[in-house]
């Protein structure tokens, strides 16, 4: 966990944006930026593509790098995501919908077991934390 | 009766049955159970019938420990005590306020639930307390606001009910009575500066009174009861160490420790994922003619579970732009101040009635209104667009079209959008010897030393209120609800800025069967003093989750049947 720190306005606003809006996928953006045309996303991308919000992500992705350093890989955040989801590391073939909504699961089972870590305050699912981890590791 | 203590001569000795220290809650409970009796009861108010500031400055202290309010803004000393300033929230202890808690020190009360049970219903009406109904089941039908949809168990909502503003000082309730009830009489401006015992320190042989003015009396009773308050009591028993170098009823050193409040602060914020969540249950809002006040808490379960103390939450929303301002427009406070006054609430007199109608004649909402309608009503052409508009576009439309007040009326009811929820915690903690009034080297007016108070709270508090944050924002995020920040500890420090009491002083004169552990025993007697006895909180041997006020009440109605049997 990272030393507290208030949350500016503008990234409280962000953060309450980004819990606010359902993980739609916003394929016209990420699928491009993550595979080479007429290759399949890789699962980094897939899971990447189903963030609309980057700008968002980032900034609870840092937090999480931050206060989780050894976790700073994107294979090793692909699969403590892809562990922790029904259906194991198969789900990540799914298509963009279905992994989605095990996501989700996951996300509700994380705060169900606690399964929780704390940024700047906020309580947040471990695997949203790690999914804006490797978003953040993605996008640079 | 009522009488005036600076017109009784000094020296005088005077004799009664019952000798009651204190005029709040407790105090003319107590006097009012033995109206129109045999018992010749005297009630020593150290105040008048209102405030008086060199009576008040009596209760000044020194502050040592936590930041608290000024003592003497804390206690006030006048007729009807602190309710002069109560807030009116009402709840009956739960028996889990009652029982020990392996896990917290000093926890548990020597009476259950079944001895206070008896007093309730009575406490309630003698409080004003509208309904009858205190279980969130019960009020559910009746309430609009429902419950957070949690979906664990873990947490449960329990309600408060408010008392009317005008209904809250028992001064104002009970002065004409006082004053015609021929078997009391009630003392005004008679501070007590000392208990007296018989040599061997087990019958209190006199109760010293002395007034601003110079007089000093003395007055004898078969029972005396202590009713002064939870810094007052320990104050009187500390400094009457004629007989008891310590204090009285202090042998085990325990008069004075175990200081308790409700401490409160925010805690943290709820963003919401829908900003159309329904958090006003648990802000104050009314139902039929009750008003109420809901409270999110870890079950007992879960509490025992975790090993935690009770820590309740209440949430103030801040709504979206205009929703805001609407709330917090003069219009609205103009309108309110306006109601206040029409329905005779408030301390405004009739002056300042005439007043409100002269501001309320030049409120911008007055523009707004059709004349002759009761309520600010828009016009017909403003009617329209709403009903032109999607719903979306009408809740839009509200604050620009309809004014603050309409606007503000449609947050407080309809649940205007949240922008987030600010979570204010109340604590039941840990009972904490540390956390004690003392005697400082000061003394006031009259010659009685000040007090020192030394406020503290514990790790296990502190730990309480982080960990029930954390399972609340893990059942939010579950429940797809939002999510949670906690904000309480950061920046280092232990307690928040805004930590603050409720002005419950509960604790310094705490019940316990076992003397080494306590100052009175379960009938509020003290330990190794035959004839004095101690009403309000500061008998609480744990401050409970509810607000203590009915509970004072209940307590000092049990005790009054209990001296009826010792005067018979």
């Amino acid at each position: 966990m990272n030393a507290p720190r208030d949350l500016s306005r503008r990234e409280f606003l962000l953060l309450a944006a980004a819990f606010a809006t359902p993980l739609v996928p916003l394929h016209a953006f990420f699928e491009t930026f993550s595979a080479p045309p007429g290759r399949p996303p890789s699962p980094a991308g897939k899971l990447v593509g189903l963030l609309r919000h980057p700008a968002s992500a980032r900034v609870i992705g840092t937090a999480y790098l931050e206060a989780i350093p050894a976790e700073a890989d994107a294979p090793i955040l692909v699969d403590a995501i892809a562990a922790g989801l029904e259906g194991g590391p198969a789900a990540l073939r799914a298509d963009a919908n279905a992994l989605r909504r095990r996501l989700l699961r996951r996300i509700e089972h994380d705060f169900e077991l606690e399964t929780t870590v704390r940024l700047q305050g906020w309580i947040v699912s471990r695997t949203e934390a790690r999914l804006c981890a490797l978003a953040t590791l993605k996008l640079g | 009766m009522r009488v005036d203590a600076s017109s009784i001569p000094s020296g005088s000795r005077l004799e009664f049955d019952l000798c009651i220290v204190g005029s709040g809650a407790a105090g003319i409970t107590l006097a009012r159970r033995f109206a129109s009796t045999s018992i010749k009861v005297v009630v020593l108010e150290s105040g008048l019938d209102e405030y008086d500031p060199r009576t008040q400055a009596l209760a000044e202290g020194e502050i040592v420990g936590l930041p608290y309010f000024p003592l003497d803004t804390a206690r006030l000393r006048w007729l009807g005590g602190t309710t002069n300033h109560w807030g009116g929230h009402c709840r009956p202890m739960a028996a889990e306020d009652l029982e020990a808690r392996s896990w917290v020190p000093n926890s548990g009360w020597p009476i259950g639930l079944q001895d206070l049970e008896p007093y309730y219903e009575r406490a309630r009406i003698e409080c004003r307390v509208p309904s009858k109904l205190w279980t969130l089941e019960a009020w559910q039908e009746k309430d609009s606001h429902k419950p957070l949809p949690l979906v664990g168990q873990r947490f449960v909502t329990r309600i408060a009910q408010l008392v009317g503003r005008e209904s809250r000082s028992f001064r104002v309730a009970h002065r004409s009575e006082l004053a015609s009830i021929a078997n009391v009489a009630v003392h005004l401006g008679a501070n007590v500066t000392e208990i007296e015992t018989s040599e061997n320190g087990t019958l209190v042989t006199r109760v010293h009174v002395a007034t601003l003015g110079g007089q000093r009396y003395s007055v004898t009773a078969r029972q005396i009861v202590l009713a002064a308050g939870g810094i007052e009591n320990p104050r009187l028993l500390l400094a009457s160490n004629r007989q008891w170098p310590a204090g009285l009823g202090n042998q085990n050193d325990v008069v004075g420790r175990f200081f308790l409040e409700h401490p409160r602060f925010t805690a943290g914020y709820l963003a919401p994922s829908n900003p159309h969540l329904r958090v006003g249950l648990y802000d104050d809002h009314s139902v039929g003619k009750a008003k109420l006040q809901g409270y999110l808490s870890l079950s007992k379960e879960a509490q025992r579970a975790e090993q935690l103390v009770g820590v309740e939450m209440l949430f103030r929303p801040t709504y979206v732009g205009s929703f805001e301002q609407a709330l917090e427009s003069n219009d609205v406070r103009e309108l309110q101040a306006v109601m206040n006054a029409v329905r005779g609430r408030g301390g405004l007199g009739d002056f300042g009635r005439h007043l409100a109608n002269v501001v309320a004649d030049l409120a911008s909402w007055q523009s707004i209104l059709i004349p002759g309608a009761p309520l600010p009503v828009p016009f017909p052409e403003v009617v329209g667009r709403v009903m032109r508009s999607t719903p979306v576009e009408a809740q839009a439309l509200i604050p620009e079209l309809m004014g603050d007040i309409v606007a503000g009326a449609y947050a407080k009811t309809r649940g205007a959008p949240i922008k987030e929820v600010r979570i204010r915690t109340r604590i039941d903690p840990a009972p904490n010897p540390d956390s004690r009034v003392t005697l400082s080297d000061e003394r006031d007016e009259l010659g009685m030393p000040r007090v020192r108070l030394d406020w503290r709270l514990t790790a296990l508090d502190h730990h309480s209120v982080r960990r029930t944050m954390e399972i609340f924002g893990a059942e939010i995020g579950r429940a797809g609800l939002g999510r949670v920040r906690i904000t309480f500890d950061e920046g280092g420090r232990t307690w928040p800025e805004d930590l603050a009491g409720g002005y419950h002083h509960i604790g310094t004169t705490r019940m316990s069967d076992d003397a080494k552990h306590g100052v009175v025993d379960r009938n509020g007697r003290v330990h190794g003093i035959e004839n004095l006895f101690i009403a309000g909180s500061s008998v609480f041997p744990t401050a409970g989750s509810g607000p203590p006020t009915i509970t004072i009440v209940a307590l000092a109605m049990r005790l009054a049947d209990h001296l009826k049997g010792r005067l018979a």
